[in-house]
């Protein structure tokens, strides 16, 4: 992959945005950051004078540029009228995160992009207001609006790819989806949505990877690619099945710790909610490689290339590994 | 072909040794009284350790020995029943399967490992019976499997509450299983029924005539059907005294009944045989039901050797009439197999419990215990029909296929002279007349004290020769008689068809279950759960896919102008 000099540059300010945003302890830093942040990404994104990069850019910068006015204005009024400061501040961020009641930004800006910026929107991107949002739970309104809005993201983000054939808007869905265990992580406690993001970040970007080699932006080019090689054939299901949280796969590990404190916790209907809408996303990602592995025959031919996919890529080869069979070595990942 | 010469003699080498080999090991315990239990645990589970337990004492080692005995009798007779079918390395390799399996349920009394010989027996029995892959054994072979089914079911429930004692070892548990345990014991009951075909369960006993007729002669003399007694036997301590012992007793005399009266109506030759060998089974289930389980086991060793023979002998009349089991178009065979005619009377005789033959030495003694006992007057009158009964089909089988008018074509291939076949019998053949009387002084030393009165005493000889009279000569047949069976077709159709068990079991049965089947399909599968279900859901779904996609095909101003709102929207229904 290339990519201009400045993008280095960008990439370090967009992180050092993050880290500035999280480790502030005013909200005025914590604006500073997210700004820094957001200024930091609009030229990662633009790195070629496309069409479809700007209109991306430009939507996400509106709508993160609305946020962050909301958050610095209600920063300010913090001291005048507290509770409504609070609450403005949430609902600021769920916007900067795109979770369900503002999430319609999201897939939009998500099309737009190629996979690697893709990828640090839905990661990156996340972690700093995710972790603003877990410094607001000193309050029960701020706690049902955390859980109202990840319930309602879990139905959107099953119910919003159900009959999704773009593969960038298809991941921002389970991206909302998967941002809505985050949230209840949050409301159990800061280190189970930390565990969430780590093992999310390392499962969708082992799918992207897998997603950006071939070349995929749609199921039908997905389907394009099943001739070329076995390894692929097997690897793209499997990670896409650990992607929705199959149990031998290693998505399935913060799946079961979630469900495992939820339990712990009787927190039983938001659990139900969250169950159902994965088995739903279950459903569309089935969808997604069924044709890929069932209705193609390059199993049977004996002359397939296995070097075709992997010869360049060590790193694509180890991630999918370990995101295939991680759930057996689980020692480095229960943190 | 080397290996398909010989595959017959190997079996017959080994089992035969093998059989001796458990005789002496038997007779040793016999001697000494001594019982060798192994047992291995396979796990333990919750303080319950399920454990594979191998029971070394006379009743298995003795009953192996028969076993073996008669399967490689079978095997050697099979190298040349089978020898013209195609695919006869199978069919040896499936009854040798069989001959494992038996030896497992013999040797493992333990409630879940005796399942792998239990299964076994009736997975084996149902590839056997549809050996002729043709309509008749598929439906055959379909209720002989189903039936089975029940009783293992029967024996997997019992486990589930077998797991509250902590073992599955009912051979020492059902010394201490009282009055509260009775569902267990009708849960063993039921699965000894199945096995051994008894009363609402007998259909299938028949209808596995489809089988080739030296399975016959193995499963229905010594392995499959006595499973279910052997069960029966291990659990008879649990048995003593309880309401199920009673139960038992009617349902097993009432087999014992029904199947010699069937017997008297029908004119398959392995089919008599078979309702033969039911209606012995229904004496040993009745003997045992009475408490007096060694002499069913008595019973069973010594019905094993003569019926074995019995139906060995049928295979070779079968061969030699070209195929034909109808026994009126046999007749007069003893001018023509003189040899083969001997078995088949010895063996028929020993049936009868003619004096001195195998079969007296256990059959008398368990009629006059029976009479001795305490048993009420159904199952007394149904002991004395029976018996009667039993004679009388013997007789009618003697006078219509071996004696009587020779109806055969004029060109045919009877004849004696298959030395694999003779062979093989005259080793059964030997035990049928002597197996009787060894084992009696073999397996009590001590005498039994029989006390009757002089009718009861001679009840048996009585009954036996009234039985023998009337079936030889109400079978005798001229142009010129009246056919009186006609006027009484009615009764004639419900005693010649086992008490219309087939037709309940089979057709019946499936009618309904098949019919409410279709219906539960068409309404719920294809209906309601469909349209509730799956596509219900999945039509629910999409429209709120569509619903939620037009709301994200829209323009960013809207986005953020209802981004704006749901805030203002939030903040009213916060504060």
């Amino acid at each position: 992959m290339t990519f201009p000099i400045s993008y280095l540059f960008f990439f370090l300010t967009l992180l050092s945005g993050t880290t500035l945003s999280v480790s502030s302890t005013s909200w005025f830093g914590a604006w500073l950051g997210l700004e820094l942040n957001l200024l930091s990404f609009i030229p990662l994104i633009t790195t070629k004078l496309c069409p479809y990069l700007t209109e991306a850019a430009i939507k996400y910068f509106l709508i993160q540029a609305l946020a962050s006015t909301i958050l610095i204005m209600s920063a300010s009024i913090f001291l005048y009228a507290q509770s409504i400061s609070h609450v403005m501040i949430l609902l600021s961020l769920l916007l900067k995160l795109g979770a369900a009641p503002f999430h319609f930004w999201f897939p939009q800006v998500t099309e737009g992009l190629s996979w690697p910026q893709a990828f640090i929107l839905l990661t990156i991107q996340k972690l700093a207001p995710m972790f603003l949002i877990s410094y607001l739970t000193f309050s029960d309104t701020l706690m049902s609006i955390i859980m109202f809005s990840a319930l309602l993201s879990s139905l959107v983000g099953a119910l919003g790819g159900l009959n999704m054939m773009k593969l960038r808007k298809l991941m921002a869905f389970s991206s909302i989806n998967h941002m809505a265990w985050m949230l209840v992580g949050i409301y159990l406690g800061d280190i189970y949505w930390l565990i969430y993001f780590t093992f999310y970040s390392f499962v969708s970007g082992s799918v992207i990877m897998l997603l950006y080699s071939t070349h995929s932006f749609t199921v039908s080019n997905l389907l394009n690619q099943s001739s070329k090689s076995l390894l692929l054939n097997m690897f793209i299901p499997m990670n896409i099945l650990s992607l929705g949280g199959l149990p031998p796969f290693l998505g399935f590990a913060p799946k079961w710790i979630m469900i495992q404190f939820l339990s712990a916790n009787s927190m039983f209907i938001p659990l139900l909610v969250l169950l159902t809408s994965s088995l739903i996303t279950l459903y569309f990602y089935l969808r997604l490689f069924i044709p890929l592995s069932l209705l193609s025959f390059s199993f049977f031919i004996s002359n397939v290339k296995l070097t075709s996919l992997f010869s360049s890529s060590y790193t694509l080869l180890s991630m999918s590994f370990i995101n295939i069979f991680g759930i057996l070595f689980p020692i480095p990942f229960m943190i | 072909m080397i290996w398909k010469i010989s595959m017959h003699e190997i079996s017959m080498l080994t089992l035969v040794s093998g059989s001796v080999l458990c005789g002496i090991a038997g007779i040793k315990k016999v001697s000494t009284g001594v019982m060798d239990v192994i047992e291995w645990e396979l796990f333990n589970l919750v303080s319950s350790s399920i454990v594979f337990t191998v029971i070394l004492d006379w009743v298995s080692l003795l009953f192996m020995s028969f076993v073996f005995l008669i399967s490689g009798s079978v095997l050697f007779y099979s190298g040349s029943y089978m020898a013209e079918d195609k695919t006869s390395n199978r069919f040896m390799y499936l009854v040798l399967a069989f001959v494992l399996s038996m030896s497992l349920m013999v040797l493992s009394p333990n409630l879940i490992s005796i399942l792998l010989g239990w299964d076994g027996l009736g997975l084996v029995s149902y590839a056997l019976v549809i050996y002729y892959s043709n309509e008749k054994s598929a439906n055959a072979g379909m209720l002989t499997i189903l039936s089975n089914r029940v009783g293992d079911v029967a024996i997997l429930l019992s486990i589930g509450l077998m797991s509250s004692l902590g073992s599955w070892n009912f051979f020492f548990y059902s010394y201490y299983l009282n009055e509260e345990w009775v569902l267990l014991k009708v849960f063993l009951m039921i699965s000894a029924m199945t096995k051994s075909a008894q009363i609402p369960f007998s259909a299938w006993l028949p209808a596995a005539m489809a089988a080739p007729t030296p399975v016959s002669a193995l499963v229905h003399s010594s392995t499959l059907v006595t499973a279910g007694v052997y069960l029966m036997i291990r659990f008879s301590a649990a048995l003593e005294g309880s309401l199920v012992q009673s139960w038992l007793l009617i349902i097993s005399c009432l087999t014992m009944f029904m199947a010699g009266l069937g017997a008297n109506f029908e004119y398959d030759l392995k089919k008599i045989i078979a309702l033969s060998t039911l209606s012995q089974l229904g004496v040993m289930l009745s003997i045992l039901s009475l408490g007096y389980a060694d002499l069913a086991f008595f019973h069973l060793l010594s019905h094993a050797l003569f019926k074995a023979l019995l139906f060995m002998c049928a295979g070779v009349v079968i061969h030699s009439v070209g195929g034909y089991q109808d026994i009126r178009f046999m007749g007069n065979l003893v001018k023509f197999m003189p040899l083969t005619v001997s078995y088949m009377t010895i063996s028929n005789l020993a049936l009868c419990g003619f004096p001195f033959m195998a079969g007296f030495y256990s059959k008398d003694m368990i009629l006059e215990v029976a009479f001795m006992s305490s048993i009420n007057f159904i199952a007394l009158m149904l002991y004395i029909m029976a018996t009667g009964l039993t004679v009388m089909y013997t007789m009618r089988l003697i006078f219509y296929s071996i004696s009587g008018e020779y109806n055969l074509g004029s060109i045919n291939n009877l004849s004696d002279e298959d030395y694999m076949m003779t062979n093989s019998m005259s080793g059964l053949g030997l035990g049928a007349i002597l197996g009787g009387a060894c084992l009696g002084w073999m397996l009590f030393p001590e005498c039994y004290m029989i006390c009757l009165s002089f009718i009861m005493k001679m009840m048996v000889i009585m009954v036996s020769v009234l039985g023998g009279l009337i079936g030889y000569t109400l079978n005798m047949m001229s142009v010129n008689f009246t056919l009186k069976s006609l006027s009484n077709y009615s009764l004639i159709v419900f005693m010649g068809s086992m008490w219309f068990m087939p037709a309940l079991s089979t057709l019946k049965l499936s009618e309904k279950s098949l019919s409410s089947g279709s219906y539960v399909e068409k309404v719920l599968d294809k209906g309601w759960f469909e349209f509730y279900g799956g596509q219900g859901l999945n039509y629910m779904f999409s429209n709120l896919f569509y619903m939620l996609n037009s709301m994200h095909l829209n323009s960013v101003k809207i986005f953020l102008k209802v981004a704006v709102i749901t805030m203002i929207v939030f903040m009213v229904a916060v504060l």
